[in-house]
């Protein structure tokens, strides 16, 4: 008989045995498991895992960040380290319990008061579970841009600069930002200190335009786009005001050009296709491609709208874990 | 309202008085300005090729409170035909809605659509572009199944103008013939399409737009493109309608676009739109004349009756233009 626990109750050790044996050949650290539960105030880990005989035999998780619902101070759920252990995958059986541990995950960690809009990409079979039993509304397939940058090298242009750690600065960036993003993760400094500056096993580089008074103007962060290209630079965040063409305009050469001298192929970004940075990103030269990932959301804020949600859910791919 | 008294049944020709009447209760409350006249109603449900295929629920004294319609089409695919509906003019007026219940009447307007019209040769695809709050209903209500948000490439006339300039081809008012299906299958080899026969494309090309056409020397069909003005986003646009070019036939592209923006240059549109789709091949021609992608709040929502997971599975294989859609 399984038994359903939070993922605070269960047995650490336990639980990333059960994580190594579904995710094999990746294996997470100690450092990497630090990061995964979050640092408790930006981010934290919720869960709801099945074991049997003190076996994680499932779970189904969900990163809790801070952020904003339809403009109010809410939390949102990026739905991570959900598996089946490889032993139970076979036939509906394991379907059925990851289901069972979702349902539960979402009775215990979901709430306009608790973590708001829970929100992911699943693939494959799970969208379609996800879409019958644990009410994931999907909202849009995303839409990767990308420009090729050609060979060469290139400096950035002048204005940018290289920017190391986060600050008030950020904050004041991010307090702009937010008036024109209602629903969104909050990417003020103290999250991108902890997703960013202390991520375990990925790099990222920050790059930013400051204005005459020396407050940041717009800034980007670049990594890995391997998990979408092979050979490919991400804009894994935008943190450009609207209207800002300019900023834009700089952000995305500077990007061309770190991409060209490492050695990439390509320079791509997701932003929503319902945000002037869709249009801004195209209009630098980057073009659409179908991404064949759907955003789902389950909400459990009952004066945001299936449209509202549709039309406000900011995220880039520093929203997901492919980045 | 005493719905014992309710009937629903297929739509008849000499419910067009009723039907209208409804159409403009419904509708008049969201858009003053939706006017929609008699030969409008009887082209698009009385020339269709494939027949009529709607419901609505009429009351004892004859007053339409309900409606759902398919019109209806072909769909081409890799394992061969089937049929298609475009779901348009799918409403209750305001005093028999009844919010999200299971049997209210555009529900039961919708299963004795399935039933009457979504059951005969099997896997019959129904598909439509409802707005947010449609598109919400028709998720509760009516088992729609999400495709994707409805994307347009728009941009500036000059768009069009930029590659007309290159052209040494003249296009021509196009004289629609069987010619375009062939053409079409050629362009098109592989992918799913609603098809383009002559019947097909004089019933949905609008009487107010411009359709034109390229012919290599022999007189064969080379390009086909028609193109109308119509209010998207809030201005009105020279909207490419339909547009089927071999991917790589710049020539016969500039000459067909720079006869539409001659056109468009005649209209209100100081912009153009198209129907954006995964599958067109011409997707980085758009983008290379300046095209930027925008989306609608409207939604790409189909159904198969029975067979969810069919539904979206047709939909992704399926190239659409806006002459496939009720959106322009």
């Amino acid at each position: 008989m399984d038994q359903l626990a939070s993922l605070s109750e269960l047995d650490p050790r336990a639980l990333r045995e059960a994580w190594d044996r579904a995710f094999a050949p990746r294996r997470r650290d100690e450092r990497e498991w630090r990061h995964a539960f979050g640092d408790g105030g930006a981010a934290r880990l919720e869960g709801v895992g099945a074991t049997r005989d003190g076996v994680v035999q499932a779970c189904f998780g969900s990163l809790s960040l801070r952020g904003r619902v339809a403009g109010r101070a809410a939390r949102l759920g990026q739905v991570v380290d959900s598996f089946v252990s490889p032993a139970r995958r076979a036939g509906l059986s394991g379907a059925r319990l990851l289901v069972e541990c979702g349902v539960e995950h979402f009775r215990r960690h979901g709430g306009a008061d608790s973590t708001a809009v829970h929100y992911g990409w699943p693939v494959g079979a799970a969208l379609r579970v996800g879409e019958r039993h644990l009410g994931y509304l999907p909202l849009r397939r995303e839409v990767v841009l990308y420009a090729e940058v050609g060979a060469g090298g290139g400096s950035p242009p002048a204005e940018v600069q290289a920017l190391a750690g986060f600050d008030a600065r950020h904050d004041r960036l991010w307090a702009r930002l937010a008036a024109e993003r209602p629903s969104c993760v909050d990417h003020d400094a103290a999250f991108l200190a902890w997703r960013v500056g202390d991520h375990p096993s990925r790099s990222y580089e920050c790059l930013g335009v400051s204005n005459g008074a020396g407050e940041l103007a717009g800034m980007l962060v670049l990594g890995s786009g391997e998990s979408l290209h092979p050979s490919s630079l991400a804009v894994v965040d935008w943190l450009v005001p609207e209207g800002d063409d300019d900023v834009a305009r700089i952000l995305i050469e500077a990007a061309k050009a770190r991409a060209r001298a490492s050695g990439v192929a390509l320079l791509l970004a997701i932003v929503p296709t319902r945000s002037r940075a869709f249009a801004t990103l195209q209009l630098a030269g980057l073009r659409p491609h179908d991404s064949g990932r759907v955003l789902c959301a389950r909400s459990f804020e009952p004066r945001l709208f299936e449209r509202d949600l549709r039309a406000q859910l900011w995220t880039t791919l520093l929203d997901s874990d492919l980045v | 309202m005493n719905h014992d008294t309710i009937e629903i049944r297929p739509v008849r020709r000499d419910d067009e008085a009723a039907v209208l009447e409804a159409w403009h209760a419904a509708f008049a409350r969201l858009d003053p300005q939706a006017r929609r006249t008699s030969a409008a109603w009887r082209r698009m449900w009385l020339g269709a090729p494939h027949g009529l295929h709607a419901q609505a629920a009429f009351a004892a004294d004859g007053t339409c409170l309900a409606h759902f319609g398919g019109l209806p089409m072909r769909m081409r695919l890799a394992d061969g035909e089937r049929p298609a509906y475009l779901v348009v003019d799918s409403f209750a007026r305001l005093e028999a809605r009844q919010g999200l219940a299971r049997d209210g009447l555009l529900a039961r307007c919708c299963r004795a659509f399935i039933a009457a019209s979504m059951t005969k040769e099997g896997g019959e695809w129904a598909h439509g572009f409802p707005v947010a709050r449609a598109w919400e209903l028709g998720r509760r209500l009516l088992s729609y199944e999400f495709d994707d948000e409805v994307r347009l490439w728009t941009g500036p006339l000059e768009s069009f103008e930029r590659l007309a300039r290159a052209s040494g081809l003249e296009a021509r008012p196009a004289s629609i013939d069987e010619g375009i299906d062939r053409l079409d299958l050629e362009v098109h080899a592989g992918l799913g399409r609603i098809v383009r026969s002559r019947a097909h494309l004089v019933w949905r090309l609008p009487d107010d737009g411009v359709a034109c056409e390229v012919r290599d020397a022999s007189g064969t069909l080379r390009g086909f493109a028609a193109a109308r003005e119509s209010m998207l986003l809030g201005e009105p646009h020279l909207c490419l309608l339909d547009w089927i070019v071999a991917k790589h036939d710049d020539e016969a592209a500039a000459a067909l676009l720079a006869h539409l923006a001659v056109f468009g240059r005649r209209s209100a549109a100081t912009r153009v739109a198209l129907l954006a789709s995964h599958l067109d091949p011409h997707g980085a021609r758009w983008a290379r004349l300046g095209l930027v992608l925008v989306a609608l709040e409207n939604t790409h929502a189909c159904f198969v009756a029975g067979r969810p997971d069919e539904a979206r599975a047709l939909a992704r294989q399926v190239h659409l233009t806006l002459l496939d859609t009720d959106l322009a």
